[in-house]
């Protein structure tokens, strides 16, 4: 028997064979190293049942718990998430108010309002001219009424008819015109 | 490494803090007994312990689920404390300097007062600092001499030896304080 066979077993902490045992009675050498493992264990059987204070274990274990969930959802993530949010909020906002847009113009101006708007616009127009006209004619017709034509008034009167013929023609072809176009 | 472990390890990945829990109540004893052993120092010991829980949960994502969690925590726990000796040798140096003329203390008056209650420990102390390491790793830290190699990164046989060699200097002191 070695002594380092023995040596390995008693610092493994192996159990011991009768020989070994026999070898550890008889061996200074042996016999001491085994007493100095002895001390040695049970100094850190004693050791090892000391524990950390009560503050530094709270300590340990609630910032652990902070420093974990940091590192399972990483504080700029979050953050990204956000911005992801925000951004698809504002999208599906402006998405939203221009639908709710064409649905009230939809609602306000009707097909057939929208079909008839332009022809109300001409119309109108076409009349304002007409009455223009009809205002002018009337006046005209008074002023035939109460005007004295001498030397040759019926030649100026022949004019004055011509010039409002032709100022009815043009607005009659403006009417068509304006009509035409729709 | 034990099965248990790669549950618990996978379950810190996930962020799951029972796992963490676990983790923690299984190790903190064994290494808080490691590393008073080489810090000599329980405060320091105690924030040593502290930073490597927290550098865990930090850094739950690096380990390796086949090494396993114990080794990892030892080698964290171990680099710590290093850093916290450099520190303090550091500032023992500039104080020894200023008080130099005051000090009285000798190597030789520390063995003499622990012959009364810490003996083994101040014969511990007494290694050197990579004898002292493996000691405290293997007896305080309850660390196999594989677990050892993994924390430590020095040959398993270099360590054995380490240990063999730390023991027959200890042998002689325990003679001489007759624990």
């Amino acid at each position: 028997m070695k002594c380092d066979d023995v040596f390995e077993v008693i610092l493994t902490r192996g159990p011991l064979t009768e020989e070994m045992a026999e070898h550890l009675e008889g061996c200074e050498e042996c016999a001491g190293l085994n007493e100095a493992v002895v001390a040695l264990d049970k100094e850190g059987d004693r050791g090892r049942k000391r524990d950390l204070s009560a503050g530094a274990v709270d300590y340990v274990l609630s910032e652990a718990a902070r420093i974990t969930g940091e590192r399972i959802s990483p504080p700029h993530t979050k953050m990204k998430e956000w911005w992801l949010v925000q951004r698809l909020a504002a999208a599906a906002a402006v998405v939203l108010a221009a639908g709710l847009g064409i649905m009230l113009l939809s609602r306000m101006l009707a097909p057939e309002e929208r079909a008839a708007a332009p022809v109300e616009f001409a119309v109108r127009d076409t009349g304002t001219e007409i009455d223009g006209l009809r205002e002018d004619l009337t006046a005209d017709i008074s002023g035939f009424a109460g005007r004295h034509y001498a030397n040759g008034g019926a030649g100026q009167l022949y004019h004055e008819i011509a010039d409002l013929k032709s100022r009815m023609e043009a607005a009659s072809a403006g009417l068509q015109l304006e009509f035409a176009g729709l | 490494m034990v099965a248990e472990d790669r549950v618990l390890i996978v379950g810190l990945k996930r962020g799951d803090m029972q796992c963490f829990q676990k983790i923690f109540e299984k190790y903190r004893r064994v290494l808080f007994a490691y590393l008073r052993g080489i810090l000599h120092d329980d405060g320091l010991a105690e924030d040593c312990v502290q930073d490597v829980f927290l550098e865990l949960a930090r850094k739950a994502d690096s380990i390796d689920i086949k090494r396993g969690v114990k080794g990892w925590l030892f080698r964290v726990g171990r680099n710590r404390a290093i850093d916290r000796i450099r520190k303090r040798s550091r500032e023992v140096q500039s104080e020894t300097a200023a008080d130099a003329e005051d000090s009285g203390d000798r190597p030789d008056d520390d063995l003499i007062a622990a012959e009364a209650s810490e003996g083994l420990m101040m014969a511990v102390r007494s290694l050197n600092e990579a004898e002292q390491d493996i000691v405290m790793m293997r007896f305080f830290g309850g660390l196999t001499f594989a677990e050892a190699e993994e924390a430590t990164g020095v040959p398993l046989n270099t360590l054995i030896w380490r240990c063999r060699r730390a023991l027959e200097k200890l042998r002689k002191k325990i003679g001489k304080l007759e624990l």
